[in-house]
């Protein structure tokens, strides 16, 4: 009798936990994907639409190459690792760079980001994530100081990256 | 003897288990840190736990007991309507009571508490100190080891030391620190009539120098200046930080406020971003805390001496690329006084130690 019961109940608290983890997953899962989902949406719509507003900037991100030149893939991992540069590894776990150490957690992954976004979002979202995220603590990568706020004197009139540098993060992105 | 000791490591295992119970707005890698390091109470801790005795009695008058219930059980604390949360919270428990037996005792010590000021947009209050790694919390709970006392001592001898053209020390009018200074750091920032402006306590002391001993101001971050507001800081170490802000200082704390929730810098990050938004992720190696005042003047390892609050101001102002201000000027006065409030109810750590 007592056997029965322990397992009964043992059973039913694992069952209880399967559950609870699943819950967890699932809930997980849509809080990163819940980015992706939102823009499939936007993407649904603008091929809809295309309409030239504020909106369809957010809907279609930016379509051409900053500089005209395909971006370096290469380049763009470099400056993916260079703290002074991207750091997108303060933020950001990226699987694929596994050998180096301290990925931060801040961000989302960017697994998979290349497959999920059109290369016109991902690139409005290094020139300035705020479009789609507006608290978002992303740096605007491809926006002068001169528009931000209290900037330290050295960096007054400059970009994080320049034009050439963002189309290689993205270019580096869509290997991913 | 023996059971005292097995008593401390028990309640310190329990610490933990609690802390990832009621945490809800802790994702997993921040408790996931702590348990790992504690695992079967690691040999590390046993270490310590053995040589903290003397650093737990003060923390326990804070924590322990009838303070305890006053400062609000952190349970309630776990943010509202958060489904994700409550399911994690979940997922926390069973995975932890399948690691752990659970064990029950009345008198835990909590690591959160509950903010007394609705205003307080923390649903929590942290310190720093369970944002550090374990060694880096061994460091600071070792008196004997925490280099911090290196400052503290040096503070004590120039407390006694006569200086200026009325030839008077510290304790000439103040007699024992212990004594005299005894709180004063948890009150500070505070309104000061002469200047009609708040007034933090490495002013302060630099006004005692000036007006009262005659003697040289010294500098904001000077060894002086640093040993000796550590050492009066340190007199009120255990006792909760209890800065006013609804007096004559409200607008020097609407002011304080607004700087932490300015977005600043070529990243464009304000201070709330990472310490209200994101604590407990982290970013690159540093796992995010809530920013709280009440280790500081603090020993951090990267420094590898002690450093003001003010020093740590500039330090996060130049993580954004923003303008760094000078130590002790208005504006960083007036965030000290804001950010000194959101951590009210928090015990002093002074000398805390930091990475
Ligand atoms: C200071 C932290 C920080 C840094 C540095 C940073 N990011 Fe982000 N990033 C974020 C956050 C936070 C988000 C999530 C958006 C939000 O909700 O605010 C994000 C979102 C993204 C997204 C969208 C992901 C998705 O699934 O929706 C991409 C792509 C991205 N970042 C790429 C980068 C790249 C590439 C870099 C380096 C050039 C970088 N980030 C640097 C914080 C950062
Ligand atoms: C000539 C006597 C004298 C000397 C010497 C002196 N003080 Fe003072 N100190 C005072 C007086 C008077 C006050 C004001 C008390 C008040 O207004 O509440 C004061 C206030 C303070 C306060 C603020 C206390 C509070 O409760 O807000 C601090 C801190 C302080 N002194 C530190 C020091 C230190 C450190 C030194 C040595 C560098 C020092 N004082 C030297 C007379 C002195
Ligand atoms: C880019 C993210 C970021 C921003 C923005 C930021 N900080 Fe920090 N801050 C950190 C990191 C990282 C640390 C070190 C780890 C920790 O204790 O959180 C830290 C530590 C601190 C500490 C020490 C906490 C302790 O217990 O040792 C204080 C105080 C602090 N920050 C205040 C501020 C203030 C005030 C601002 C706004 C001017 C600010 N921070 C903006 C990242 C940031």
């Amino acid at each position: 009798m007592g056997t029965t019961r322990t397992i009964f109940l043992s059973t039913l608290a694992m069952a209880f936990m399967v559950l609870m983890a699943g819950g967890a997953w699932a809930v997980c899962k849509k809080k990163t994907a819940g980015y992706f989902k939102q823009m499939g949406v936007a993407t649904a719509v603008q091929t809809a639409v295309g309409a030239t507003t504020k909106t369809s900037r957010r809907i279609r991100g930016i379509e051409r190459s900053l500089t005209g030149r395909p971006g370096d893939p290469e380049n763009g991992k470099r400056i993916v690792l260079n703290r002074k540069k991207g750091n997108c590894l303060a933020c950001h776990k990226i699987s694929a760079l596994n050998t180096y150490l301290f990925h931060g957690e801040v961000g989302p992954k960017l697994d998979g980001v290349g497959k999920r976004y059109p290369e016109s979002i991902l690139r409005q979202l290094i020139v300035d994530s705020r479009v789609y995220y507006p608290k978002t603590l992303m740096p605007p990568f491809y926006v002068n100081s001169k528009e931000l706020n209290d900037v330290a004197k050295k960096y007054h009139n400059t970009t994080i990256l320049t034009a050439q540098e963002v189309e290689d993060v993205v270019a580096y992105m869509k290997t991913l | 003897m023996m059971r005292q000791v097995i008593r401390f490591m028990t309640r310190r295992s329990q610490q933990f288990i609690k802390q990832a119970r009621g945490q809800s707005r802790l994702k997993a890698p921040f408790w996931g840190n702590n348990i790992q390091t504690t695992q079967g109470t690691s040999v590390l801790l046993e270490k310590h736990i053995k040589k903290r005795k003397k650093h737990m009695a003060s923390w326990e008058k804070v924590l322990g007991g009838k303070g305890l219930e006053k400062m609000g059980n952190h349970g309630k604390a776990a943010s509202p309507g958060k489904f994700a949360g409550l399911v994690l919270g979940a997922l926390a428990v069973s995975i932890i009571s399948f690691g752990y037996v659970s064990v029950t005792d009345a008198q835990t010590i909590r690591r959160t508490l509950k903010p007394a000021d609705k205003r307080n947009p923390l649903p929590e209050i942290v310190s720093g100190y369970y944002f550090a790694n374990a060694e880096t919390r061994a460091l600071q709970d070792d008196d004997f080891d925490n280099p911090g006392f290196l400052w503290i001592e040096a503070g004590e001898q120039l407390w006694k030391k006569k200086d200026g053209k009325a030839g008077k020390s510290c304790a000439s009018c103040h007699k024992r620190a212990k004594d005299s200074m005894k709180g004063v750091a948890t009150r500070y920032p505070v309104y000061y009539k002469p200047w009609g402006k708040m007034i933090n306590l490495v002013q302060r002391i630099n006004e005692c120098r000036t007006k009262k001993m005659k003697a040289k101001r010294w500098k904001y971050e000077s060894n002086e200046m640093l040993s000796l507001s550590a050492y009066v800081a340190h007199q009120s170490r255990g006792m909760p930080l209890n800065v006013a802000v609804d007096g004559p200082e409200k607008p020097f704390f609407e002011k304080g406020k607004a700087y932490y929730y300015t977005r600043r810098g070529q990243f464009n990050i304000a201070c709330n971003q990472c310490h209200e938004g994101h604590y407990g992720n982290k970013l690159r190696a540093d796992l995010l805390s809530q920013g709280h005042a009440n280790g500081f003047p603090a020993y951090r390892l990267a420094w590898q001496k002690l450093g003001s609050l003010h020093r740590r101001f500039q330090v996060c102002s130049s993580l954004t690329r923003a303008r760094v201000l000078p130590k002790g000027s208005d504006t960083y006065v007036n965030l000290e006084l804001y950010i000194k409030w959101r951590g009210n109810g928090l015990p002093i750590e002074v000398p805390a130690v930091r990475r």
